[in-house]
């Protein structure tokens, strides 16, 4: 089996993953009782009214029906009619508000990754180079630390002092506590995109704050094997400075580790900004999805759609970390062995 | 085969435990580790010593303990603006006679001292309304509170006027012929502050009338036999009797409470003869009583207890007491099942190989390619807010990476040659995984039980606090939730005695469990292990 036959059985694999997660995702809103759409229902209403209501909502077809328009449903993601559904709550077609959310929540986790990563990383090469010193322990120590710190903890933490105690003693909100804008939104894209960068700021902080010191553990750890390889050796024997042996040897055969564990952090990423939505009061899709399925009857529509984007996501960058690891380090090649 | 422990083992087991346990008290994480453990383990097994109030009065349906977000009583020696702010206080009030009784009225004190006033008009001589007026009084030394309570209970016999009536044998109906043995009473309770302003904060017409205004003249007599009165001041329609807005009983209650002082409640009973579709009860057969209890009045503290209290009025010490049970329970539990499942999955996909091995370790792939806090949400809202479900969801998404850590394992011990020669001289396949496999795979299995468990507090934590924990148990998640729903943390509140200590008992439980788990890698991992 060549490189071809590997990738074709990954992404079959994968596939089926997926399938499984939105069957079982399916089957569960089929299974839970009662009528999803009966608590809209009055008792004054005629039944040509109560057809009315199942068919916006699509639960008065069969069951296997149902299905297969779910699948063809999530398959077109939401671009085409049905849209992701009708939501319950909102009476609107998901996708509308889908995006928009989406893409704020991605700007979140986009700038939170890049920056945990930049700080991690040059902490972890930094902490390396200096071993057994009193930075070193306290790197660390941090990283236990954050291993046993909730991640909302860390965020009321912030909140409370950075916006609720600032303004209890200065009066002015340094952070806002809510939202991706300010409301009216200013005028002007500048001053809009300055008016977005102030919102995320504190969350963003948060996040960085909660994983750089896993980056910087992790990094340590790879460069701290890799420093004791002959070709180190050999490049300190060569008269290399440090910085030279840290930065052009040592770093590189990290890479493929790094770029791997990118990609198979952003799907903890992801569904773990549905606490910091929470916290923080953004209406990205994690708040979103917490609101749908936390009522007395789920939103299904919704659900069903960020379920599929939270599996889609997870199982693409699993897969991509696969690939990556394949493609970057030239040990692991497949093929190669036989 | 023989399975059972023989003493040789039993003294190997004795020899190793007695060696960790060395290594261990040489390790000052660890130790750490365990001395936060132990603390926590002490407060869980004695909680309801600890904890001062019994584990009902904290569920969030049950009365409050104290007003809404108090600080914590030792705060005034912070500063003497806080130390101002008045404690939880229930003030037991006995009634004194303001003036001697008019002629008409005998009091006398009940056996269980209520106050018991014999009314006969015939003693007066006049059909003429006779009141008595009680006082009772108490010290007011603190800051205006938000919320007061007011709670006594009377009783007044005969309840009515009894009607005497007789039979009219040609009309055929009763006919009534006059009355007897009754009187009506009416009651009445002011407010008076140390500068002399009487509130009127209560009369008996007030709530059977149902019509809130404040110049109604008391122009009904009760017709109650008996009844009690548990007023809080945070009823809107208070405010609106003595002249504020519905949603000022705040203001209201600060306005009256503004000066320190003697304050004193006061309370009018007024009697007279009954009366009945026009017919005056003659004044010998006037008669009844009215027995009043002590009164109880309560300030709702602005300070209360140990970590003061929450959004809802419940002491905050007592929840984050009785959530160690439950987190060190959720924790543990969780760990000890997904242990448990990460060892049977990954010896039997470890020794058996082949198709097992093969779909085991495709569904591990699957489980692990699960976006898990999305799926956990949709279980829990599926199947319910219980603590035995949270943990049996908890430990199925947990046990994947130690099944793949212990079928690695065993697929290089199958190779050792001990094994192989256990083989040839003739021992079975349980045999051998019992005696030569299982006691290699205890010391992984044992640091991932310990590490296990402060992902599942944490995890058991957040669905807490994503209101998706179990509603009817005090979790540290859930003081959480409940402080963002009630605006803990919003500048309005500031609660740190309910934000911090539930967050912080988090941390440094799963702190503890990270370095004992810690400290028993570096022991059972030989790869860690220090030179000495």
């Amino acid at each position: 089996m060549g490189l071809k036959g590997y990738l074709i059985k990954r992404v079959a694999i994968a596939l089926f993953i997926l399938w499984v997660v939105i069957t079982l995702n399916f089957y569960i809103f089929i299974l839970s009782p009662g009528d999803p759409t009966h608590y809209l229902m009055s008792p004054g209403m005629t039944q040509e009214q109560e057809q009315l209501i199942r068919e916006m909502f699509g639960v008065d077809e069969p069951i296997p029906v149902q299905y297969v328009k779910y699948i063809k449903n999530l398959m077109s993601f939401g671009l085409i009619p049905p849209y992701f559904g009708v939501s319950h709550q909102t009476h609107e077609y998901v996708t509308d508000e889908l995006w928009w959310r989406l893409s704020f929540t991605l700007l979140l986790l986009g700038s939170a990754e890049i920056g945990a990563i930049i700080i991690g990383v040059s902490i972890g090469m930094l902490v390396a180079s200096r071993r057994g010193t009193k930075l070193d322990v306290s790197v660390m120590g941090v990283g236990l630390f954050t291993y046993a710190l909730p991640t909302f903890f860390i965020e009321i933490f912030a909140l409370y002092f950075f916006v609720s105690y600032i303004h209890q003693t200065a009066g002015v909100y340094i952070f806002p506590s809510t939202s991706w804008t300010s409301y009216p939104r200013p005028e002007g894209f500048l001053p809009q995109l300055a008016d977005i960068a102030w919102h995320l700021t504190l969350p963003v902080a948060c996040l960085i704050i909660i994983s750089f010191a896993y980056w910087a553990l992790y990094t340590r750890n790879m460069l701290l094997d890799v420093l004791t390889q002959d070709y180190i050796l050999t490049a300190r024997a060569k008269g290399l400075g440090e910085r030279a042996v840290l930065f052009k040897h040592a770093l590189k055969s990290i890479y493929p580790q790094i770029v791997t564990m990118i990609a198979l952090t952003v799907p903890g990423l992801v569904t773990g900004a549905m606490i910091t939505e929470t916290v923080f009061g953004l209406e990205g899709i994690g708040k979103w999805y917490i609101d749908s399925i936390s009522i007395a009857n789920p939103d299904y529509p919704v659900v069903e759609a960020i379920l599929f984007i939270y599996a889609t996501l997870t199982i693409l960058f699993n897969l991509l970390a696969d690939f990556l690891y394949g493609a970057l380090d030239p040990r692991i090649r497949v093929g190669a062995r036989k | 085969m023989k399975l059972g422990i023989s003493k040789h083992t039993r003294k190997i087991w004795a020899k190793r435990i007695k060696g960790f346990w060395l290594d261990f008290s040489h390790n000052t994480i660890g130790i750490v580790g365990l001395i936060i453990l132990i603390a926590f383990i002490f407060v869980a097994a004695f909680q309801s010593f600890v904890a001062t109030c019994p584990p009902e009065a904290v569920f969030y349906r049950s009365p409050r303990q104290a007003d809404e977000y108090a600080m914590p009583e030792w705060v005034g020696i912070l500063s003497p603006t806080l130390a101002d702010l008045p404690p939880q206080t229930v003030y037991m009030l006995n009634w004194t006679e303001q003036n001697s009784p008019p002629p008409g009225i005998n009091a006398t004190m009940g056996t269980t001292g209520q106050l018991i006033f014999r009314y006969n008009a015939s003693e007066g001589g006049s059909a003429e309304p006779v009141s008595v007026y009680l006082n009772t009084s108490f010290n007011y030394l603190y800051a205006p509170m938000r919320i007061f309570t007011v709670k006594f209970d009377w009783t007044g016999s005969p309840d009515q006027v009894t009607e005497i009536k007789v039979w009219n044998k040609y009309l055929r109906f009763w006919e009534v012929k006059g009355a007897t043995g009754s009187m009506n009473y009416m009651l009445k309770l002011n407010l008076i502050t140390p500068n002399g302003t009487s509130y009127p904060i209560w009369d008996q017409n007030w709530y059977t009338n149902s019509t809130f205004d404040p110049h109604t003249k008391p122009a009904f007599w009760s017709k109650k036999y008996n009844g009690y009165l548990e007023m809080h001041s945070n009823i809107g329609e208070l405010a609106v009797k003595l002249g504020y807005g519905v949603s000022q009983p705040v203001k209201m209650a600060q306005d009256i409470f503004s000066s320190k002082g003697l304050y004193t409640l006061q309370m009018e009973i007024t009697f007279k003869p009954g009366e009945l579709e026009g017919i005056t009860v003659p004044l010998e057969n006037a008669t009844g009583t009215v027995s009043l209890s002590n009164v109880k009045f309560t300030v709702w503290g602005l300070r209360y207890g140990i970590l003061g209290t929450d959004g809802l009025g419940h002491d905050c010490w007592s929840q984050l007491v009785y959530g160690s049970r439950i987190s060190l329970l959720i924790g543990i539990a969780a760990a000890v099942i997904s242990t448990f499942m990460g060892i049977l999955v990954g010896i039997t996909s470890g020794y058996l190989g082949g198709a097992v091995d093969e779909s085991l370790m495709r569904l591990v792939d699957i489980l692990l390619c699960l976006p898990m806090l999305p799926i956990l949400l949709v279980l829990i809202a599926i199947g319910g807010y219980s603590t035995f479900w949270v943990i049996v969801i908890i430990a199925v998404f947990g046990w994947q990476g130690l099944s793949r850590l212990i079928r690695s394992t065993v697929l290089s011990l199958r190779e050792m040659t001990y094994v192989e020669s256990a083989f040839s001289s003739g021992a079975s396949k349980t045999y051998v995984m019992f005696r030569h496999i299982l006691p290699n795979i205890i010391p992984i299995a044992t640091t991932n039980l310990v590490l296990q468990v402060p992902g599942a507090i944490i995890l058991e934590a957040t669905l807490s606090f994503l209101g998706m924990g179990d509603p009817t148990s005090p979790t540290w998640g859930k003081m959480l939730y409940f402080a963002r729903e009630t605006g803990g943390f919003q500048p309005t509140h500031m609660a740190w005695w309910d934000v911090f200590p539930p967050g912080l008992a988090i941390t440094f439980l799963c702190l503890s469990f990270v370095f004992i788990g810690h400290a028993v890698d570096e022991i059972v991992n030989p790869r860690l292990r220090r030179r000495r």
